[in-house]
């Protein structure tokens, strides 16, 4: 087949359907004050912590193959800078939460430094290591209140209406930056260059692809999006403490939404955070018996199915939210089925069979022709 | 003589964190795989040991050799079940799959034996101290250390002067050329695992004789054991052994100067040497 | 004569790209077999598949009567088929001793003492092994590499010996010096197949040769027979 009879398409119709879904999820949550109540604002601004943070995990280890188990850290920086700010220092609170993003990224910097000479297994560790050194030097910063933590009491200037709006209108934010940023991120030439040095490493290196700096880019953009998430999350608690701010607990929920939900594909993360919060909001009473099936449930999930209850899905129906992929038309049979076009293999380490249904032929993004696109950085 | 006794029970508590991270060394030199449940599994014995000494009325001294042949059952069966599947090059199924094992451990425990602490007495035993100069040392915690100087010693030899640690040397360098030389990479995993846990049996019965248990410790003692192996040099038996000296002295001097800064002290330590000497302290490269 | 390895309609691939189409091998006892090919025919893969390395997707391996595909490859090495595989493959960070000391093993009893080979007679076939026995691997040059993967292989007490590219990178002086040594290991009865890319070499060294084409037999024969002119047909395909 030749170029000239080839269309790359990258929409389908279930990603039409995903994306104005998302955008009218995405413009509704700031409405939410003048018709949702309290505990259901709540219950939005937690899952959109939760899906962000999911997410940043995601494109550690589904995209920069960044095993992480410290991301904690930058939850508890994001949320100690939003409280320094907003707090010891009066800026305005809600301009805070963006702030603590760049803060967050700004602390992953050294960490990487440090962190990035360890093979990967350690390099997870470590980075539970460097959030333990955080937690512990926080504890023992009496301008922060030590191991007491602080309140945000600043919030008091505000009223209930003002900060539902406020927080409503930073968990949109999130979900766009987050979400929103690791779908266009993916799709640019930069996010090509990402999945491409995902699955064929060696062979992207030759074309160019700088590994090292695409894996500090990430790193510092999810130890971002990671921060703001802790950052709001607090806000809404009003309170932080070391030991809840730096809790490992976090790249628990990180690891169990993303292993389960689907690594290295956008959608996984967010049906694995959907997943993770309402079961917890219907077995949490169980407490520890529910812990030990969450633990159980990711380590038949990592042995079984690697790919998550995305790819799973995606044995069934084949219906993308957030193709990233494009997908190849050949004119002369335009009629007849879709091609799908991956570079190379999401196949090759068993994370998505996902678009590997019947019907559809995994075509070498290499083989066609790049257009406008190509993988150098 | 603050100090010099900070730097002795510094080396003291070194031993036990030895006893940790020999293990983790022993696996990740032979499989290059991290097991997150490593701390959980000491805890486990551990509470394993108490209860049973409790239930059969034996003396606490009889808990060591449960321990160690039930932690050589849990490594051998940890490494065939789960383990060998996730072998490979990605670390990430490994990761997330002891990852999920670690949280469902302790929470396991935690229903068992609720979130108390509990210790081993060994009655009078546990508070004798014999007179070193000027210091006066516990003998418990000196028995701790001198077992790991053993234990190392022999892991060291074994794996230089057996057939078995030949073949465990050539799985680590290239387990397909080892294939090739006839041996068995996978039981030869599973035997690893084994010893490491095995170790973990000894290292129960120490922590718990030494300080105290909590469902919740598993999380601490892996990160010790990490520290540990990575300033030795990953991977390295003697190394391990040096670094979980380190390690434990750095927490103790830490802890005298400001009882905040004492585990913190540690990860310092941890942190510095990876800026400065990455390859870690006993490394030839 | 009687056939040590016997291989039928071999298909075998890696992903979707399949490295090697209904090959047929087939080695008698005590026979030296050259298998050459131009790089990428599919010979590593082909031995690969006989030692158990990577499992066939279609296809018969039977070694010595009985049929493979049952047999983890390690166990395989303990009934008699080693490999020097190519690059030598090394254990980095152990003496020579402990390197040709992995494959030793002294349960085996099917082997006549006389014919067994030991540590000793590694030393005698490789002299300078002997003299750096003590020495890391990786400080050794590459032939003496070489002579240690062998050694190390022998030590299996091979009944058939498979050698991928044994001369690679190595000075002729060399390779001279190791090839020399096939008729002493064969003496004992072991079969050898030598993959090579010196095509002469090959041909005066062997009793009968195969060549590879992308994954396909081209050609099959006694070596004496086979002429330059058909080999270099099989070796590059008819149309060149
Ligand atoms: N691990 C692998 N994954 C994917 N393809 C492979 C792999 N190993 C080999 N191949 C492919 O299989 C084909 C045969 O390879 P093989 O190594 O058997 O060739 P060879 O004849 O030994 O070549 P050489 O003379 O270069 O050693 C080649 O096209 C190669 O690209
Ligand atoms: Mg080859």
């Amino acid at each position: 087949m030749s170029y000239s009879n080839v269309i790359v398409r990258r929409q389908t119709t279930s990603s039409v359907i995903a994306l104005a879904v998302s955008v009218l999820i995405v413009t509704a949550i700031p409405t939410m004050p003048y018709w949702a109540s309290n505990g259901h604002i709540r219950w939005v601004i937690e899952l959109s912590c939760l899906i962000a943070i999911a997410q940043m995990w995601n494109l550690l280890a589904g995209y920069a193959g960044l095993v992480s188990v410290g991301q904690q850290a930058f939850i508890g920086v994001g949320g100690y800078v939003l409280f320094v700010f907003a707090n010891n220092m009066g800026f305005n609170p809600f301009w805070t939460v963006p702030l603590s993003a760049f803060a967050a990224a700004a602390v992953s910097i050294p960490a990487y430094i440090l962190l990035r000479r360890l093979e990967g297994p350690y390099f997870a560790i470590g980075t539970w290591v460097f959030a333990e050194a955080l937690r512990l030097l926080t504890a023992n910063i009496s301008y922060v209140n030590g191991g007491s933590g602080m309140s945000l009491r600043v919030m008091a200037q505000y009223t209930p209406g003002q900060r539902a709006l406020g927080l409503t209108m930073m968990s949109s934010l999130l979900l766009l930056l987050t979400v929103g940023g690791s779908y266009v991120l993916l799709r640019s030439r930069f996010g090509l260059a990402l999945t491409a040095n995902r699955d064929e490493p060696v062979a992207a290196a030759s074309q160019g692809v700088n590994v090292k700096r695409i894996r500090l880019m990430i790193w510092m953009l999810a130890a971002a999006g990671t921060g703001m998430a802790g950052a709001l999350y607090y806000m809404a608690q009003l309170r932080i403490t070391p030991d809840a701010g730096f809790d490992p607990y976090w790249s628990s929920i990180c690891i169990f939404s993303v292993m389960v939900g689907g690594v290295g594909r956008l959608e996984g993360p967010i049906i694995g955070a959907l997943l993770y919060f309402f079961a917890t909001r219907f077995f949490g009473q169980f407490g520890a018996t529910y812990l030990v099936a969450l633990g159980l449930l990711t380590l038949v999930m990592a042995l079984f199915s690697p790919g998550g209850i995305w790819s799973l899905l995606s044995r069934l129906v084949n219906w993308p939210w957030f193709p990233v992929t494009r997908v190849v038309v050949n004119q002369s049979q335009r009629a007849g089925e879709d091609q799908e076009c991956r570079s190379g293999a999401d196949r090759k380490r068993g994370f998505g069979d996902a678009n590997g249904v019947n019907g559809t032929k995994h075509v070498d993004a290499a083989s066609i022709k790049p257009g406008r696109e190509t993988y150098q950085l | 003589m603050k100090w010099l006794d900070a730097l002795v029970q510094g080396v003291l508590l070194g031993g036990l964190y030895a006893q940790y991270a020999l293990g983790m060394a022993l696996m990740f030199g032979v499989m290059r795989i991290v097991n997150i449940a490593h701390g959980d599994l000491v805890i486990l014995l551990a509470l394993l040991g108490i209860t049973l000494v409790g239930v059969l009325g034996v003396s606490p001294l009889v808990a060591p050799f449960l321990l160690v042949p039930m932690g050589v059952i849990i490594g051998w069966a940890l490494q065939r079940g789960v383990l060998n599947r996730v072998v490979k090059a990605d670390p990430l199924p490994s990761l997330v799959a002891t990852f999920g094992l670690s949280i469902a451990l302790q929470n396991l425990m935690l229903q068992i034996w609720s979130a108390d602490t509990r210790s081993l007495s060994l009655g009078a035993l546990s508070s004798m101290s014999i007179e070193l100069g000027p210091l006066y040392v516990g003998v418990l915690p000196l028995g701790v250390f001198a077992f790991a100087v053993a234990l190392t010693a022999c892991l060291h030899l074994a794996l230089r002067y057996t057939k078995f640690g030949r073949a465990l040397r050539a799985a680590a360098a290239d387990g397909e050329a080892a294939t090739l030389s006839g041996v068995d990479a996978k039981g030869v995993y599973a035997l690893a695992t084994a010893i490491a846990v095995g170790i973990l049996g000894a290292a129960a019965f120490c922590q718990a004789t030494r300080t105290t248990v909590a469902p919740a410790d598993g999380g601490a003692q892996l990160i010790y054991a990490f520290e540990a192996v990575i300033i030795g040099g990953m991977g390295h038996i003697s190394g391990a052994f040096l670094g979980a000296m380190i390690v434990g002295i750095a927490q103790v001097v830490g802890s005298r100067a400001d009882p905040g800064w004492g585990i913190l002290s540690g990860h310092i330590v941890f942190l510095l040497v990876l800026a400065l000497r990455p390859q870690g302290l006993m490394s030839r490269t | 004569m009687r056939a040590i390895l016997k291989v039928r309609n071999l298909c075998a691939a890696y992903g979707d790209f399949q490295a090697l189409f209904n090959v047929e091998f087939e080695i008698a006892a005590g026979e030296v077999v050259a298998l050459i090919g131009a790089n990428g025919a599919g010979k590593s893969t082909l031995l690969k598949a006989v030692t158990g390395l990577i499992s066939p997707s279609a296809g018969e391996i039977a070694f010595a009567g009985e049929s493979t595909s049952r047999t983890p490859a390690h166990a395989l090495v303990r009934k008699g088929l080693a490999m020097v595989p190519e690059g030598r493959r090394l254990f980095r960070g152990m003496t020579v001793e402990d390197n040709l000391r992995v494959c030793l093993d002294r349960s085996r009893t099917d082997v006549e003492q006389a014919l067994r080979w030991t540590i000793p007679r590694i030393h005698e076939l490789f002299p300078v092994l002997k003299e750096r026995r003590r020495e890391l691997v990786e400080r050794l040059s590459g032939g003496q590499q070489q002579m240690v993967a062998v050694g190390r292989a022998l030590l299996a007490q091979p009944r058939l010996l498979l050698c991928d590219e044994i001369s690679l990178g190595l000075a002729p002086k060399v390779v001279k010096e190791i090839y020399q040594k096939l008729p002493e290991i064969r003496a004992g009865g072991t079969s050898i197949v030598i993959v090579e890319q010196d095509v002469s070499l090959a041909k005066s060294s062997s009793d009968r040769l195969y060549c590879l084409l992308e994954g396909r037999v081209t050609l099959s024969g006694p070596s004496c027979e086979i002429g330059l002119e058909a080999i270099s047909r099989a070796y590059f395909g008819a149309h060149s």
